[in-house]
């Protein structure tokens, strides 16, 4: 997931499994870094997805990253926004980095609408499923998809 | 069974590349990747931020840091346990325990070489994130995998 582009929010005219509650229903769901220093708070999750794309496996050292896409407004730090430091990965888009422990941090998109959390971040369950694999076209060759979800070659449709 | 403490014909010539996000830090293996398992524990996953990490032994003997070693930060996130990350764009790399110097455990996404075996275990499923579900037929251990012998996660 490169951010930086359009926001992706699948809420809307998606599938079944992305509707995401009455957000009156959705208690805080909250999050950290390893280390601590960075914290946060997301009212709801309207996008939640696995990117295979070679630039998040290098980025989380993984099979594939997830992410979970909060509208701006629903987000807020609640310590260490100060600390993030910034990666421009590629041209306009960037990733963050908690400097202290080096997890990947949560980063906005280019149009400043939407937060994309890496969900491993997540302490409580933010209520959602992750909906869709994109960017399988650069799928870790040792890597088998498994699950029934939707798979994008790049990213999903608007 | 090939025993990680005897020499093998085959691991001599085996030579592995890999990388950070952005190519500051570079390493070379010359030698055999240890199973790859697939860590559930809340270190990794916040570590990373990923669902799990894909980790597997590597003998620190075969180890090198070919370019950026400057660029390598570590956080000690269990006292003796460092894990060492690009500080540049945060991709991690290997972690490594005081307690057992033979090993570091390389963080398979960085890899730039084809990846010799597909993942052999999950572990740590205990502490799985409750939104990722394990589908596949790979064994599944409530924490360390059966037999391990550096016990870093």
């Amino acid at each position: 997931l490169a951010i930086g582009g359009d926001p992706i929010n699948l809420s809307e005219g998606g599938s079944p499994a992305a509707a995401v509650g009455d957000p009156k229903e959705v208690t805080m769901i909250s999050g950290s870094c390893l280390c601590q220093a960075i914290r946060f708070e997301a009212k709801q999750v309207v996008f939640f997805g696995h990117c295979h794309c070679s630039m998040c496996r290098k980025a989380h050292g993984a099979a594939f990253a997830t992410f979970a896409g909060v509208p701006a407004e629903d987000f807020r730090y609640l310590a260490g926004a100060e600390l993030i430091q910034r990666y421009e990965s590629s041209p306009g888009s960037h990733r963050a980095v908690c400097p202290v422990c080096g997890a990947n941090a949560p980063v906005k998109s280019a149009d400043n609408r939407m937060m994309y959390v890496p969900a491993g971040l997540f302490d409580s369950d933010p209520g959602v499923r992750p909906t869709l694999h994109m960017f399988v076209g650069s799928k870790a060759p040792w890597w088998e998809i498994d699950d029934k979800l939707l798979k994008y070659e790049e990213y999903p449709p608007q | 069974m090939t025993s990680p403490e005897r020499p093998n014909p085959a691991r001599e010539h085996a030579l592995h590349r890999g990388s950070c996000l952005c190519g500051t830090v570079r390493y070379e293996i010359r030698g055999e990747l240890g199973p790859i398992v697939l860590c559930h524990c809340a270190q990794c996953r916040k570590a990373q931020g990923s669902a799990f990490a894909a980790n597997a032994v590597v003998r620190a003997q075969d180890f090198s840091i070919v370019a950026g070693r400057e660029a390598l930060a570590a956080y000690e996130s269990s006292p003796g346990k460092k894990r060492h990350f690009c500080a540049r764009c945060g991709s991690p790399i290997i972690s490594t325990r005081d307690s057992v110097p033979d090993v570091v455990r390389l963080r398979i996404g960085t890899l730039d070489s084809a990846v010799p075996n597909p993942p052999s275990a999950h572990i740590f499923t205990r502490s799985k994130a409750g939104w990722y579900e394990i589908l596949d037929a790979l064994p599944q251990h409530a924490e360390l995998e059966p037999g391990r012998r550096d016990r870093i996660g």
